[in-house]
Order: C-alpha cells, then sequence, then structure tokens
C-alpha cells in the first residue's frame, strides 16, 4: 500500500459524511429559506416597521442557523445513515488545517476585494452582487469537490456560477438578484441532496443480525 | 539515500500490515468510528477485523469502547495519541523511501 492508497482512504473517509447527501438537503433548504427572507425584504416597502426586523432575522439565520443544522443532520444520521453504514466521528480542525483556514480566508478576502473593484470598474450586470455570490460559492464548491473526491460537487460549483450570471445578466437589483441566486441555488442543492440520499437509500441497507 | 531506504527495515509491523493500514488510515481521518464503519471500508470479515482491532488495541495504538445507540450496541474505535504519531512516522518513512526512489527503475 503506497503512500497515494493511503491518502485516498483517508479522503474517502472524509467524502462519507456527503454520502447521504442529507447534508446537502440541509444546507439547500437553507439557501432557499435565505432567498425568502430576501425576496420578503425587498418586497417590503423602505420605513416599513418590518424591515429592521427581517434584516435581523437575516443576520441570525446566516450567523446561527448552521448549528441547528448540523444538530438535525446528526439526528437524521444517528436514524437513517449511521445503522445502515457505520457510525464517524469528524475531528475538529485542529492546527494541522488551520493553514486551510488561512488560504480560505485569502481566497475569500481576495474575492470580497474583486467584488468592490469591479462595482468601481466594470459595467453594472458584471457587479452584480449574485454574479460575486454565484462565482464565490462555485469557487468553494469545486475546492471541496477537489479536496474530497467529490464529481457531483464539480457540476454544482457549475450551476452556482451559471445561475449568478444569468441572474446578473438579467439586470435585477442586488436584494432581488441575491434572492433569486440564493431561491435557485437552493433548490438545485437541495434537489441534488435528494437525489443523492435516493441512491445511497437504494444502495445502502441495514446489516442483517446474526 | 542508502540510508532512507534502511529506514523503511525498521518501520512499525503491527503498521505496517495492510489490513492494520487501512484501519489506522481511516481512523487517523476521523475522531472515532465505529466497528459497522470499518468492516464496510475494509471489506474484512468480523473476526478478522476484531482480531486485527485486538492487536492494536494490545500495541496501545486503538481504543475501543463499547456503548449503546437507544438499544442497538456500538463499537467504537479511536486512535490514540500513541497511534497517531506512529502513523505520522510510518508515513514519514514511505515519503522519505519514495522520494529516494529513481523515476524509472530499469533504465
Amino acid at each position: 500500500m503506497m503512500k497515494n492508497d493511503i491518502d485516498k482512504v483517508i479522503q474517502r473517509t472524509h467524502r462519507y459524511w456527503y454520502e447521504d447527501g442529507l447534508n446537502e438537503i440541509a444546507t439547500g433548504c437553507m439557501f432557499v429559506l435565505c432567498g425568502l427572507f430576501l425576496l420578503t425584504m425587498y418586497a417590503v416597502p423602505p420605513g416599513s416597521p418590518l424591515a429592521p426586523v427581517l434584516a435581523i432575522g437575516l443576520v441570525i439565520l446566516v450567523a446561527c442557523g448552521g448549528l441547528p443544522v448540523s444538530r438535525a443532520v446528526k439526528a437524521v444520521k444517528n436514524r437513517v445513515t449511521y445503522p445502515r453504514t457505520g457510525y464517524v466521528s469528524y475531528r475538529r480542525p485542529g492546527s494541522s488545517g488551520r493553514p486551510n483556514v488561512v488560504w480560505a480566508s485569502v481566497g475569500i478576502g481576495l474575492a470580497v476585494l474583486g467584488i468592490i473593484l469591479s462595482k468601481v470598474h466594470a459595467p453594472p450586470w458584471l457587479g452584480s452582487m449574485a454574479m460575486a455570490q454565484g462565482l464565490l460559492m462555485g469557487a468553494i464548491l469545486l475546492y471541496l469537490g477537489h479536496r474530497l473526491g467529490l464529481t457531483r460537487f464539480y457540476g454544482l460549483a457549475f450551476l452556482s456560477a451559471l445561475i449568478g450570471v444569468v441572474v446578473a445578466l438579467n439586470g435585477f437589483e442586488d436584494a432581488l438578484g441575491s434572492a433569486a441566486y440564493f431561491g435557485e441555488m437552493g433548490l438545485v442543492v437541495t434537489a441534488s441532496g435528494l437525489f443523492t440520499l435516493r441512491t445511497y437509500l437504494r444502495q445502502s441497507q441495514p446489516p442483517v443480525e446474526e | 539515500m542508502a540510508d532512507d531506504f534502511r529506514s523503511m527495515i525498521n518501520v512499525d509491523r503491527i503498521i505496517h500490515e495492510p489490513a492494520r493500514l487501512i484501519i489506522v488510515a481511516i481512523l487517523y481521518a476521523v475522531e472515532s468510528a465505529d466497528f459497522l464503519y470499518l468492516l464496510r471500508e475494509t471489506g474484512l470479515t468480523k473476526g478478522n477485523l476484531s482480531s486485527h482491532l485486538a492487536r492494536l488495541e494490545d500495541a496501545s495504538y486503538v481504543d475501543i469502547e463499547k456503548t449503546f445507540q437507544g438499544k442497538v450496541p456500538r463499537t467504537i474505535c479511536r486512535l490514540t495519541e500513541d497511534g497517531r504519531m506512529a502513523f505520522d512516522d510510518y508515513r514519514e518513512r514511505l515519503q522519505r523511501a519514495i522520494d529516494t526512489m529513481p523515476e524509472e527503475v530499469g533504465t
């Protein structure tokens, strides 16, 4: 067994978290919820007392939504995935994972800088928020797909960029464009997760007790 | 160059065995994994997997804990700090030996 094979075993173990599609379903639903929040914010007339409530709600959803979603995914995995194909608990990123976090932060920082610069110097459609969101999410999905060896994430990355570009070309305002991007991307990610879950359930059965 | 190859002779034989190497590589990537997951990923029989895990536990490379998930028993395995260090050392020796190999053997 050579080093390459060892790396593949480690990569496959990391990939297991995504094997049942539950994480994608949860993330997709979060995106749709964000899209609905943004759409409601867009629809509410300026100066309405509902506007700040919705803004605070969106911030809370983005900042704190990850924790209950992660707990819900774990609870469903406990009932669906672990009895079929086994239980795995992942390590929290320690010092060895920090360089990746630093590089990811640098990448996101550069992307934000790119958005700001494009807003200053480029035509309006190029500076669209939806386009930036689509490309940024696409880059994150590409990185995850490469790191975990998940080919369907390459497809999702392409679709993210495509949705971002199409929404930008339609010339929506930033709030409406973001709502359209998150809503559509959320549906795509949820559909991908549901398809993955169906395939997983078909291919795996709980072990028969002897 | 010869020293790098010679260091392979002193490689940890407990980890070097292919089935145990897969088990250790899986456990290295996670906090813990249960017996069912290891069984599915390694393709070993229950008896074989048990015996390899016992060997790794004897060497203090793996901790084994028997728990219950509801009414279902679950055997949780995790790599100890010693196991992690031994695996790091094994990979380092392997990498050194690979780095010293010529590009095309026999040319």
